[in-house]
């Protein structure tokens, strides 16, 4: 800017793309880390399917059922148990019936009988994992621009915020504590800086996910829009998928061919085995039967889970085309996507995404605060400012707040009436009723009380969930050997531990305090 | 920011205004203007085939954008922001004109 440098300039980008969108951001940030656990979530919010475990004879008794659940079908669609869901989901379609993401008919099993689990209506991590880039109630077209302008401005806060810093690595080893504003600099720079690669990874990622969208020209000077044709000479994205078999006539029933050796051949040739099968015209002459790699372990060519297809009757492996290894462009790409959406991902490399992002989302919160804590002395000397109020109350509500409307919507789920009509509503309501009540909680307190009551809040909830949970499931503990369930537990206790440390930090009377924390909350009280 | 010293500090500040919302306009709305151009250019002019070439155009039009954000802001001043922009559009806006394709 006229009379700044450089570093100046940036900073001032850096400090108003950041606040502009910064409460969006901090809700897609921590939305979308808790996604990374999204199936965890949603098995450890359906307790019915806890007790589910599975064996080396689920493949079979699964196969060996489905003829009772869906004789006469189509084709049958099986998601094989595996560490991320223990249980069995079944899909099936009738003859005649085009297969569709929404159509057919489902079952969840009980891996071990392969009797069906009457699930509780939720949506579990999957409305997290849909807010994070589609918000709620509203179009999603709409929803996924406005998340796409958030992220657009969060890949500029982050490059002025690197530009901003010319001693990016002292800085990193720099923290002064109970310095204030000097404080949360620091805090803010070492959580940024920390993960840094991550947070261009994931934000870059995410833009790319949602480009065709956002920046259609491309596509719209090669093909003049028609995005299915480029799909198609890009041979991605289903393209070269080989088409299902198609009926002739009504097929004759015959006994089918054991599974086993199947399964066997796909542990052969895939690190984690398969992970789904499809049967095409089970049950008769015509039957198919289709392996889908588990966990797909490569990131250059995500979506492209290798398959291997047996015939029904005989068990003899059928010949498939082989599938084109993607090009280079497509390589850098699935790299990108398969990194934000990390389906390729084993355990701790999952965990260490997770905590990626809970250090992305403290970064976006530390950055919200500093714009506080930086004005302060300037808005004392003025009176009160309605803006700075504003930030002040949007900080706690967004902060704080979010993480008790998560609480809420974990407690909907384990205290609702499991019959309850629209209970998965119910709970989504119980999230942004609880979110709202802390905006007008924080519009009412001053800001230390808004904080630290609703950080109390968040402890409460967060450690009261898996006190709850070991009293009234007694399948979901480690005791009962579930590792997947005591990791979300643990998880809830440390985030509880954490929000409770923060509101005992924030509980000392002004006068006892060290002169900075007294500017600070006489400031509050001239602001509220 | 910078208050023009002198004897009408008011006008100084409108300056200042202007100066700031014209390189909101040029970062926001002349930033995708230009990343929009680039992917379109890019995607008929990089020797590759063509699928790919639209791939590679798209993904780095986020880039592109995101750097002339930061020049918009960063530029001397507002007016040097807009003539760096328009130079560097003029010749991808003139390679889709020969190329017939209006975007």
């Amino acid at each position: 800017m006229k009379g700044l440098g450089l570093r100046q300039a940036n900073a001032w980008l850096h400090t108003w793309s950041g606040l502009l969108l910064g409460w969006l951001l901090y809700a897609i940030f921590a939305t979308g880390t808790v996604s990374f656990f999204r199936d965890e979530l949603s098995f450890w919010m359906k307790p019915e399917l806890h007790a589910s475990r599975p064996d080396e004879g689920t493949a079979a008794r699964v196969l060996g059922a489905m003829a009772d659940y869906a004789p006469g079908a189509s084709s049958w669609q099986i998601s094989l148990p595996d560490e991320r869901n223990p249980s069995v989901a079944v899909q099936w379609y009738a003859q005649g019936e085009r297969p569709s993401k929404g159509g057919g008919s489902r079952l969840v099993l009980d891996a071990a009988t392969a009797q069906p689990l009457q699930a509780r209506d939720t949506r579990g991590g999957d409305f997290l994992y849909r807010f994070h880039f589609e918000l709620y109630g509203m179009p999603r077209i709409a929803a996924r621009w406005i998340v796409g302008v958030a992220t657009m401005f969060m890949l500029v806060a982050i490059v002025s915020g690197v530009i901003t810093h010319k001693k990016i690595f002292t800085d990193f080893f720099t923290f002064r504590r109970r310095k204030g504003q000097r404080s949360w600099m620091d805090a803010h720079n070492a959580l940024a800086v920390l993960a840094l690669p991550f947070h261009l990874m994931i934000t870059y990622s995410g833009l790319l996910l949602l480009m065709f969208m956002l920046m259609p020209w491309g596509v719209q000077s090669a093909y003049q829009g028609d995005l299915r044709a480029y799909f198609a000479e890009r041979g991605g994205r289903g393209a070269a998928q080989v088409a299902a078999p198609q009926a002739q006539g009504r097929a004759a029933p015959a006994p089918q061919a054991p599974v086993g050796p199947m399964l066997a051949q796909a542990r052969a040739a895939w690190p984690a085995g398969a992970g789904g099968i499809s049967v095409m015209q089970p049950g008769t002459t015509q039957a198919v039967v289709e392996l889908r790699e588990g966990g797909s372990t490569s990131l250059l060519d995500r979506g492209r889970a290798q398959r291997m297809r047996f015939d029904g009757v005989t068990g003899v492996r059928l010949p498939m085309p082989a599938e084109p290894a993607p090009d280079g462009v497509s390589m850098v790409y699935n790299v990108f996507s398969s990194l934000h959406l990390l389906r390729f991902a084993g355990p701790w490399l999952r965990w260490l995404f997770f905590a990626s992002g809970l250090l992305g989302t403290a970064m976006v919160a530390t950055g919200l605060v500093l714009w506080v804590v930086k004005r302060l002395p300037q808005r004392r000397k003025q009176g009160g400012h309605a803006g700075h109020r504003l930030v002040e109350c949007l900080n706690a509500a967004t902060v704080a707040g979010l993480p008790v409307a998560m609480g809420a919507y974990f407690w909907a789920n384990r205290l609702l009436p499991v019959g309850m009509a629209g209970r998965a509503d119910w709970e989504i309501t119980s999230f942004f009723a609880a979110w709202a009540a802390c905006l007008a909680h924080a519009l009412l307190r001053s800001h230390r009380q808004a904080w630290r009551e609703q950080l109390a809040a968040v402890a409460v909830l967060f450690a009261g969930l898996p006190l709850f949970s070991f009293l009234a499931y007694p399948h979901s503990h480690l005791a009962a050997g579930s590792w997947l369930l005591a990791g979300v537990d643990a998880t809830l206790l440390a985030l509880g531990a954490l929000a409770a440390a923060g509101a005992w930090t924030l509980r000392t009377p002004v006068a006892a305090r060290p002169a900075r924390q007294r500017e600070h909350a006489a400031a509050n009280e001239v602001a509220a | 920011m910078t208050v023009a010293s002198g004897k009408d500090k008011a006008a100084g500040q409108a300056r200042h205004r202007m100066d700031i919302a014209s390189r909101l306009v040029l970062a926001v709305g002349g930033g995708y203007a230009l990343a929009a151009l680039a992917s379109a250019s890019l995607a008929l002019a990089l020797p590759l085939p063509r699928a790919q070439a639209v791939l590679a155009a798209t993904m780095l039009s986020f880039a592109l954008y995101c750097a002339l954000a930061v020049w918009a802001f960063c530029a001397a001043s507002a007016g040097r922001a807009w003539k760096g922009a328009a130079l560097l559009a003029a010749p991808m806006a003139l390679h889709l004109m020969l190329a017939g394709r209006a975007i």
